[in-house]
């Protein structure tokens, strides 16, 4: 891994030097001991502080569109910047959904590729627990960006073959028990939308849960609301989530999020065939229909 | 003050005496790890955690909570509900804390009656730490692991029995009241309690906050703080764990006729915070509100109460998602 950091550090002054990026979205250093933090390094001089190890969890892709976004008043010849990230897997994945969602210039981007070892679960400030593999990162099917820009050498973790075990061993049980069981998780919930922020495909300009004419959602954290913000924000993420935990590390208070996303990846998956970001070419599974798509999600919700 | 020994194996029965006051809360383990949970007569109470992830202002000043409804015809005040008589186990950062929104929520011209209710009715015992969190950074705002500010009683756990403290007239009374459960103090307890915490102080982290208030004055370069900012989500994580934040939002909800006004925590981390009716926002990008964060606890809450609005609990620094440091955005700021 100390090898592919100096690789990807000599990467990023490269492209700084021959003047091809104005930032390189990555990870340096965090403040706590085993942590890494995101990090815009805007010269080749701050490329220095670029850090790749198994604490770089966060999904990078999340900050693209808003470092992309135009600014209110643009001066005279706004130029969009030209931004290079550091992919693992499953930014990698975020990326490709955000080209495809026409949130991130394709041209203006550059996507340097580093194969994921996968990443520790993120202990937040708990002491000395023991580091172990996220489950995101042991689930991963793709751990490595295909169609990178720039690809860091080096073996990445072999992609997983069965994701969706958990799954289906929930998805087996009863409808009242797994509603006790997503009222149980959702109640931990503090409204601080933490899991919204850090996720890459919850890029809208004004949230659902945010709007007041009409309001779809109050902003008062009573069960029921939240219920209704949470299975709002699942929804948006049919077809188009990643499984990259963004949302799952993000939540200070560990709700298991992971569980009720991924049911709806194991659903675009065996319904549609779709494995949102994995094919580089693939139309996302929402913008297109073909006449033998499955209907069982409308007229068979409980067939297994 | 009054000073007593409770030895650890009459703790259940200490657990009943806080609930003759009312309803309790304590320190209980869960899946979720040690919370502030209401406590039965079965409760076994927890004394060896580092903190809740939670901060007990909640108790005071819930996250949301309804103060007035209008039922159509006529409009009512909504009488306050379920507070606590007895909290235990209160850290001393979090404790401080407390004492902090008193000046806010208590203040000679205006007091808040939702506030001032829960304050008023519930007992207040503060428990020492004895082993520091990660981020934890008390004695550099004026805390430290036994300090009492802002608790009725003050508890120091130690190997066999737990020492209480008085500290107000309140915490006195309930010492008072059940001395049976209580016995003297030995010399070595009440030594021990002195050096509580004093070795583990040194390992805390160091930030110079004294000087935050004036350098703060030159800080209006917008660049400064939206690079502070730059990799910060705008969620609310930071400020809804926070134990001194205390915005509102008031909110009214209409439910078939009925409405209710409902006030809300809100965070200056969020992009709707002082959004204007007419959509203009003098805060609209993070490293305005950043400052806001910033300026609000280290330069007008020393000018408008006299003490810096951070206890050093840490809990922003462990759990936001970019880990913005406040640290080390004090130190960027002294320098």
């Amino acid at each position: 891994m100390q090898d592919q950091e100096r690789k990807m550090k000599a990467a990023a002054k490269r492209l700084f030097d021959d003047q091809k990026v104005d930032v390189v979205v990555g990870f340096r250093k965090g403040s706590l001991p085993n942590s890494s933090r995101p990090y815009f390094a805007r010269s080749a001089a701050d490329a220095e502080h670029l850090v790749w190890n198994g604490f770089c969890t966060a999904n990078l892709a999340a900050f693209l569109p808003k470092l992309f976004e135009k600014p209110a008043r643009p001066k005279d010849g706004y130029k969009p910047p030209r931004i290079a990230v550091i992919a693992k897997g499953c930014d990698g994945r975020s990326v490709s959904g955000l080209i495809k969602e026409n949130q991130v210039p394709r041209s203006n981007l550059i996507v340097i590729g580093v194969p994921c070892h996968g990443m520790v679960t993120s202990n937040k400030g708990a002491k000395a627990k023991k580091e172990e593999v996220a489950r995101a990162c042991q689930e991963c099917v793709s751990p490595t960006v295909k169609d990178a820009d720039i690809t860091i050498d080096g073996e990445g973790r072999k992609p997983a073959k069965t994701a969706y075990a958990r799954v289906k061993a929930f998805a087996g049980k009863s409808s009242e028990e797994r509603w006790k069981a997503f009222v149980k998780e959702i109640s931990k919930c503090i409204r601080c939308n933490a899991c919204r922020e850090a996720c890459p495909n919850c890029y809208c300009k004004t949230c659902f849960a945010d709007q007041r004419k009409p309001s779809w959602v109050s902003p008062a954290n009573e069960l029921s609301e939240t219920i209704v913000f949470h299975m709002g924000r699942m929804f948006h993420q049919a077809g188009r989530c990643v499984e990259c935990d963004a949302c799952v590390n993000a939540c200070p208070m560990g709700i298991d999020l992971r569980l009720f996303t991924q049911k709806l990846a194991q659903d675009a998956l065996d319904l549609f065939g779709s494995t949102p970001g994995i094919a580089g070419d693939e139309v996302p599974m929402l913008n297109t229909f073909a006449q033998d798509d499955s209907q069982c999600f409308i007229t068979d919700p409980e067939e297994k | 003050m009054v000073s007593v020994a409770l030895d650890k194996k009459n703790l259940k029965k200490f657990v009943g005496a806080m609930l003759k006051q009312g309803k309790a809360l304590g320190p209980v383990a869960t899946e979720n790890g040690t919370v502030l949970g209401e406590l039965t007569a079965k409760s076994d109470i927890v004394l060896d955690y580092g903190n809740f992830k939670l901060p007990p202002k909640r108790e005071f000043f819930p996250q949301c909570e309804v103060i007035t409804r209008f039922d159509g015809t006529k409009v009512s005040e909504e009488p306050v509900r379920g507070q606590a008589s007895v909290i235990f186990g209160v850290r001393p950062c979090d404790a401080q804390a407390l004492a902090y929104l008193d000046k806010v929520f208590s203040d000679e011209t205006y007091t808040d009656p939702y506030y001032q209710t829960r304050r008023d009715g519930a007992l207040v015992i503060s428990l020492a730490c004895s082993e520091p969190g990660e981020a934890c950074f008390c004695t550099a705002t004026g805390g430290g692991p036994g300090a009492t500010t802002g608790a009725d009683i003050a508890a120091f756990s130690q190997s066999a029995s737990v020492l209480l403290e008085a500290v107000s007239k309140k915490g006195e009374s309930f010492l008072k009241k059940n001395t049976g459960l209580f016995r003297e103090p030995t010399k070595k307890e009440l030594q021990n309690k002195k050096t509580q915490g004093s070795e583990y102080a040194k390992r805390l982290s160091r930030v110079d906050v004294s000087g935050a208030p004036k350098a703060l004055e030159k800080r209006n370069d917008s660049r400064f703080w939206d690079e502070i900012a730059e990799t910060c989500l705008s969620c609310g994580a930071c400020t809804f764990l926070c134990p001194t934040c205390h915005c509102f939002d008031l909110y009214e909800e209409k439910r078939g006729s009925a409405s209710a006004r409902i006030r809300l925590h809100d965070a200056c981390t969020f992009p709707s915070f002082t959004r204007e009716a007419s959509g203009h926002n003098p805060r609209a990008g993070k490293g305005d509100r950043m400052r806001q964060r910033v300026m609000h606890k280290f330069s007008y809450a020393p000018e408008n109460f006299g003490t810096v609005f951070c206890v050093g609990c840490g809990r922003c620094v462990v759990h936001c998602p970019s880990n913005i440091d406040i640290r080390e955005t004090i130190a960027k700021v002294n320098s």
